[in-house]
């Protein structure tokens, strides 16, 4: 898709700069100058009520806080597969394929509700037996790539107001959440391994992380205190449920609604090229970048994460990404061959601001303020043709590289054609 | 858009029938590539495994398996060179959204 407006941003009137964005506050439509394209005819964000919404093809989600209501920018993320059948109806019959949902000690009740997407909808209740034992839905995995998972849920108290995620498969991985108030992770088997965010109309969305494994058992487990799951049921005593998802990974991803399949979402791409980057590129192989995102926010993990990218090609490639593990800010060339990074590092989904001058082999970078890192060994000799946000191409049309998409929301990005003291580097990111 | 659902006997097969293509694939789920000036996805699967309504008991399917979106569609020349499922599965394992 391609936008058809043009929102300017300008940190300070008159500061010289060509390219100015704010996705903050470009309402539902994207700069003129990007084409954005995602092959999937829906895919879900949070909107500006906090609710969750759906996109079409190739429209560009920009993202809410659920909890908040502010603005989080343009939302890039890799493909993701929701493992899940039967993400909202639970069904544990009429699969004629593939895995249902089975049950110890609840039976799968319905309700007409408010569901997270804020319409009113079929919502499942998982409610107790007056067995004594566990009260949880269950559904099974086997043969999954050796990999780290995240299963996620939204919740919502009713006479029940503690839930735990447990895999009772290949890693005991588990979680309990308070779903009141703010919403609390009462505990984790690991520490760091599980969130819970509000959402509104009383829903949490509950995440938890697992360790590499190849088999699952996802478990909801009803709890009465935060602590006990094995007990005696109170007859129908439950809480609502929706939006469970499992993929890949560390860190939920927007949620992806599946029923008798496994359902993947497209990758977003967001690049500007021709014109749209020639319009205002204008400084050569000279020139500065600001970025303003949301960094981490699946978690500092062990791949690198883009946040922008000029031509992914011998000699115009220069890569400021999320560094792998440590999370600090590194510009690269092509290829990785040579790069600078940041001593200071990124807060897992925290706001972050990074920025950089070039001039032909010299680079400057600064993250959130801190010391300017300097290389003057980058191979970046010829102007480069394109900008990609969140993510790498070497063809200017899509992105090339699956595996280092951004998983997170740009607020803001700036270009100047020409290199920035680095005091104003620093300045720019505090 | 239009989807395609493919399977070979290995992952090497696959991986050759999309050279002949003309993609050069990762072997990633969700890989993008550019096909002909149109996006093309590749979920890229593998095996797949299911339960046997009549038994209850899991299968796999040891083939390997990836799903293919097309922005437009292939050519009669591309789709030739592509193991698709002809019919495509009643219910897919997997899908894109």
């Amino acid at each position: 898709m391609k936008g058809n407006s043009y929102v300017p941003f300008m940190l300070r009137r008159g500061d010289g700069s060509t390219l100015s964005l704010d996705f903050t506050a470009m309402g539902d439509t994207l700069d003129s100058r990007f084409t954005f394209t995602r092959s999937s005819t829906t895919s879900t964000y949070i909107n500006s009520s906090g609710l969750v919404a759906t996109a079409g093809t190739n429209v560009p989600r920009f993202d809410y806080n659920p909890t908040t209501l502010t603005a989080r920018g343009l939302l890039i993320e890799g493909s993701a597969t929701n493992l899940i059948y039967w993400s909202e109806s639970f069904d544990t019959t009429g699969a004629p394929i593939n895995w249902n949902w089975s049950a110890v000690n609840v039976t799968r009740g319905t309700v007409t509700t408010t569901a997270p997407s804020g319409s009113s909808a079929t919502v499942v209740k998982i409610q107790e037996t007056t067995a004594t034992g566990l009260h949880a839905p269950l559904i099974v995995y086997s043969s999954l790539t050796s990999s780290v998972y995240t299963v996620s849920l939204f919740a919502k108290a009713v006479e029940r107001q503690y839930l735990s995620l447990f895999d009772n498969g290949g890693s005991a991985a588990n979680a309990m959440f308070n779903l009141s108030g703010n919403g609390t992770v009462v505990s984790e088997s690991t520490a760091g391994i599980a969130t819970i965010t509000p959402y509104p109309n009383g829903w949490y969305r509950i995440t938890m992380r697992t360790p590499t494994l190849t088999n699952m058992n996802v478990q909801f487990r009803l709890s009465t205190d935060g602590t006990t799951t094995s007990y005696a049921g109170t007859l129908n005593s439950g809480v609502y449920i929706w939006g469970a998802q499992l993929e890949a990974g560390s860190g939920a991803s927007s949620y992806i609604s599946t029923g008798a399949s496994q359902v993947t979402r497209a990758a977003d791409t967001c690049i500007a090229a021709s014109t749209g980057f020639s319009s205002w590129f204008t400084g050569g192989t000279t020139g500065t970048f600001y970025a303003d995102w949301f960094g981490g926010v699946r978690g500092i993990t062990s791949t690198v994460r883009s946040v922008l990218s000029t031509s992914d090609v011998t000699a115009r490639h220069l890569h400021l990404q999320q560094t792998a593990a440590a999370g600090n800010l590194k510009v690269a060339d092509f290829g990785a061959a040579n790069s600078v990074t940041t001593s200071n590092s990124i807060t897992s989904g925290a706001r972050t601001k990074g920025a950089f001058s070039f001039s032909g082999s010299t680079v400057n970078l600064t993250l959130n303020g801190g010391t300017v890192a300097t290389s003057s060994s980058i191979a970046f000799s010829t102007a480069p043709t394109y900008l990609v946000l969140g993510g790498t191409s070497t063809n200017g049309s899509t992105i090339t590289d699956a595996t280092v998409l951004l998983n997170g929301s740009i607020r803001a990005i700036k270009y100047w054609p020409s290199v920035l003291p680095t005091a104003t580097l620093q300045s720019l990111t505090t | 858009m239009t989807d395609y659902y493919l399977r070979t006997n290995t992952e090497a097969r696959m991986v050759e029938a999309f050279a002949a293509i003309g993609v050069d694939v990762q072997r990633i789920d969700g890989e993008c590539h550019e096909l002909d000036g149109q996006r093309i996805d590749i979920g890229w699967i593998g095996p797949v495994t299911w339960t046997d309504p009549a038994t209850g008991q899991t299968q796999t399917d040891s083939r390997f398996h990836a799903n293919l979106r097309v922005a437009g569609e292939l050519t009669e020349a591309q789709a030739a060179e592509l193991p698709i499922l002809n019919p495509a599965p009643s219910i897919p394992m997997r899908v894109w959204a």
